[in-house]
């Protein structure tokens, strides 16, 4: 069957009755078979063999049951959002910036090199903001 | 929420599932639990097991869907990560991994009247499909029952496109072969 056929456009066969072949690989295999009895008889078996795969029952799946489940463990982990997890970000930021700035000044040596919070500001600055719907949890 | 069937629908709802969203990932589930069940059930026959393991795939969706990036479908993806945790199965439980071990040429003398005679009996059919090898009745079952392109198969087992398609067609040939043999036997008796 489809014995005079290259063994490339035979290789495509299967994947030609599923449909995913694109339009080159398509047109290669529909020219075969329009000239190729041999061929289209394997194209009448591989339809029978498809079919026979799709309603072939190989036992039931876990169905409503494996999803009660996977719910169950879902809820176990609490999947924190996008913008939890940005506002985590965000606050690891804070809190390096801030023990940076308690733990800084006992090291400096000389008083030129730090700031006193009250004094007017020169240069650039650093703003860390949060959305007003952020929660504590969050910052 | 997007519904499941359509292309590009699967990556939307992982696109959701990435931002938690649970509707998504029980549609999700509906759409995919029977072809990912059937998936693992034939490579490890072992109902519980392949439940267990299918629970695992969608855990690590849900766990994971946020590194999604779209290399693949989102479909292909899904199916290489039960095909990944599959392959841990076997090689925690010490099972030979399969190797290639078909000749490049096999026999495919076939008579193509006796053949399409016996491929009309679905029992026939069936009965061919059972007696292929656990990698060529999934090189079938992928095709027919999932229907991947080669491709898509490749991404999934991790293997070159040439391979995927050279192991497609040993499987059809087997199955010619055994179709041909029923109906040469039917020919003999009647």
């Amino acid at each position: 069957m489809g014995d005079g056929v290259p063994k490339e456009i035979s290789e495509l066969l299967p994947f030609y009755l599923n449909g995913t072949l694109d339009d080159g690989e398509w047109k290669s295999v529909d020219h075969a078979l329009a000239t190729d009895a041999g061929l289209r008889a394997e194209l009448a078996v591989l339809r029978q063999v498809r079919t026979a795969v799709q309603t072939d029952d190989v036992g039931r799946s876990p169905g409503d049951l494996g999803l009660a489940r996977l719910q169950r463990d879902l809820a176990r982990e609490a999947k924190p959002s996008w913008k939890a997890r940005i506002a985590s970000v965000a606050a690891a930021f804070v809190l390096g910036a801030g023990l940076s700035a308690l733990v800084t000044p006992r090291f400096v040596q000389d008083p030129a090199d730090y700031i006193q919070a009250g004094a007017p500001v020169t240069g650039k600055q650093l703003v860390v903001a949060f959305r007003p719907e952020a929660t504590a949890q969050q910052i | 929420m997007a519904e499941s069937g359509e292309p590009g629908q699967t990556e939307s709802l992982v696109a959701a599932i990435a931002d938690g969203d649970k509707a998504a990932f029980e549609v999700l589930y509906r759409s995919l639990e029977t072809p990912l069940y059937r998936f693992i059930r034939l490579r490890l026959n072992d109902p519980h097991r392949s439940a267990d393991i299918m629970h695992d795939v969608f855990l690590e969706i849900w766990r994971n869907a946020g590194s999604f990036r779209g290399q693949s479908n989102a479909r292909t993806w899904i199916f290489a990560i039960a095909w990944r945790k599959v392959m841990d199965a076997f090689r925690q439980s010490d099972k030979v991994v399969y190797q290639e071990t078909l000749p490049e040429q096999i026999d495919d003398t076939t008579d193509a009247e006796g053949t399409i005679a016996a491929a009309e009996d679905s029992r026939a059919v069936r009965d061919c499909l059972k007696r292929l090898s656990t990698e060529h009745r999934m090189a079938m079952e992928l095709t027919f029952f999932d229907e991947m392109s080669y491709s898509d198969i490749a991404a999934i087992v991790g293997v070159p496109e040439g391979t995927v398609k050279s192991r497609v067609f040993h499987a059809k040939q087997l199955m010619l072969r055994c179709l041909s043999a029923k109906g040469a036997a039917r020919g003999d008796k009647t």
